[in-house]
């Protein structure tokens, strides 16, 4: 009768239980504080991604509209880029071309001189605007930030010359009745900063057609 | 019987903590609470200063979104932009420019600059918090590199002004007051950056920046301008 009193009295946990307890506990709440963090990262690289693809977007935005806006165009794989002056001229590059366009050229609708023109193109992964001012120095600057690079950019271009493949800009030229049509091919990946997890790949394609009637 | 009623006796008697554990474990418990505790300024400092940063390019993208906006058709204003004082560094102020009637065109538009004059372009004022301020506003010319405050003894930058007005979405970006690098208005500044850092510590960790390009682009940089 009186021994399960006496028990009672030792009732309790020791230091050695407790302390296993708390270990136990606290290595759980580390995993699930560490699935907290995670989850954190995750919502700051979803934020960073976001704000890339608007950065994607607008610069898009600015080459769709300046195309739209613009005359004689010009497509090409290559340039001596520098003080040398773009060419004045027109030049198709259809999507049966052996070799893709990366370069556009054309008159902006800003111009004060049909010899100002303005050429986009990637280089180390950045899509660079380089104005050339006639009679002016030429000036770059950059489309998309740091954080995106693009792996490629290509431009075709169909209609931009007459019928008779005449480049330079001829009241004589035959029309071939086709207004400018460029195609515009982008992808590239993002490149969150100070994060080591996988990017983000894009591609982006739409195709652009001048507001103006092109007389050629 | 007796000895395990001896036994009991015992274990009755030894029942509770002893000082030397209840001292062990209160220690634990206080190095583990220190342990926790330390990094909290620190983890606060960065979380403020990203909302910082974050606060500032909302700004300029609000600039952005309202300067080119079709409301500022019709002589209400004539472009909105944001403006650093370096002399006054925690506040981030965005301010709507007053048409100039000088210039006659159907879409009206102001200097692109913040004046204090009769009419105070003031629009909203955003101050930066928890002793983060504006510690780099840096200009760059085509593709080189940022160059900052003092740098270019030629080029003091007291004061960097990001505006933009219709119709496009292009950023003008103006250094002391003036359009053009160094005033001459056939050459522009190709982006700005504005870097915001802590007063109490300028660790690397605590340096924030905020970079917009030309073409209206504005992104966040997790570091210095450079």
């Amino acid at each position: 009768m009186k021994i399960p009193t006496k028990k009672l009295t030792v009732k309790g946990f020791s230091l050695v239980e407790i302390l296993v307890v708390l270990g136990l506990f606290s290595s759980i709440a580390t995993l699930s504080l560490a699935s907290l963090f995670n989850a954190q990262s995750v919502n700051k690289r979803l934020q960073e991604t976001q704000s890339i693809l608007d950065n994607i977007n607008l610069s898009t935005q600015t080459v769709t509209r300046d195309i739209r806006f613009g005359t004689d165009f010009y497509a090409t794989t290559s340039l001596p880029f520098g003080d040398d002056a773009p060419p004045y001229t027109r030049r198709n590059c259809p999507q049966s071309s052996p070799t893709a366009c990366t370069i556009i050229i054309f008159t902006p609708s800003d111009s004060k001189d049909y010899r100002d023109r303005v050429a986009y193109y990637v280089k180390n992964g950045i899509l660079y605007k380089t104005t050339f001012p006639y009679g002016l120095a030429s000036s770059t600057e950059q489309m998309t930030s740091d954080d995106v690079a693009i792996s490629s950019l290509f431009f075709y271009l169909e209609g931009a010359q007459t019928s008779l493949g005449d480049p330079v800009y001829d009241d004589n030229g035959a029309s071939d009745y086709k207004q400018p049509l460029v195609t515009f091919l982008l992808s590239g990946v993002t490149r969150p900063s100070g994060s080591v997890m996988a990017s983000t790949t894009f591609d982006f394609e739409t195709n652009i057609s001048p507001r103006e009637l092109d007389s050629q | 019987m007796s000895l395990r009623r001896k036994v009991l006796f015992v274990h009755s008697r030894v029942k509770g903590f002893t000082l030397i554990e209840l001292l062990v474990s209160t220690s634990i418990m206080i190095i583990i609470l220190g342990i926790t505790l330390s990094g909290g300024p620190q983890s606060i400092m960065r979380i403020t200063l990203s909302d910082n940063i974050y606060q500032t390019e909302l700004m300029i993208r609000e600039a952005q979104l309202q300067g080119s906006a079709v409301n500022s058709v019709g002589g209400l204003y004539g472009g909105v932009g944001v403006f650093f004082d370096r002399s006054t560094s925690t506040d981030v102020l965005k301010f709507r420019d007053k048409v100039d009637t000088s210039v006659k065109r159907d879409i009206g538009v102001g200097n692109g600059l913040y004046d204090q004059g009769t009419v105070d372009e003031k629009d909203f004022v955003f101050k930066t918090t928890n002793n983060h301020r504006v510690g780099k506003l840096c200009v760059a010319e085509d593709i080189n590199p940022f160059v900052c405050n003092d740098e270019d003894p030629t080029n003091i930058i007291k004061t960097l002004t990001v505006s933009f007005s219709r119709p496009r979405q292009t950023a003008h970006i103006y250094v002391n007051g003036l359009y053009g690098v160094k005033g001459d208005i056939n050459k522009e500044y190709t982006s700005a950056c504005i870097q915001l850092d802590s007063l109490k510590s300028p660790s690397p960790g605590f340096v924030r920046s905020v970079v917009v390009y030309r073409s209206g682009m504005v992104t966040k940089k997790s570091g210095t301008c450079k």
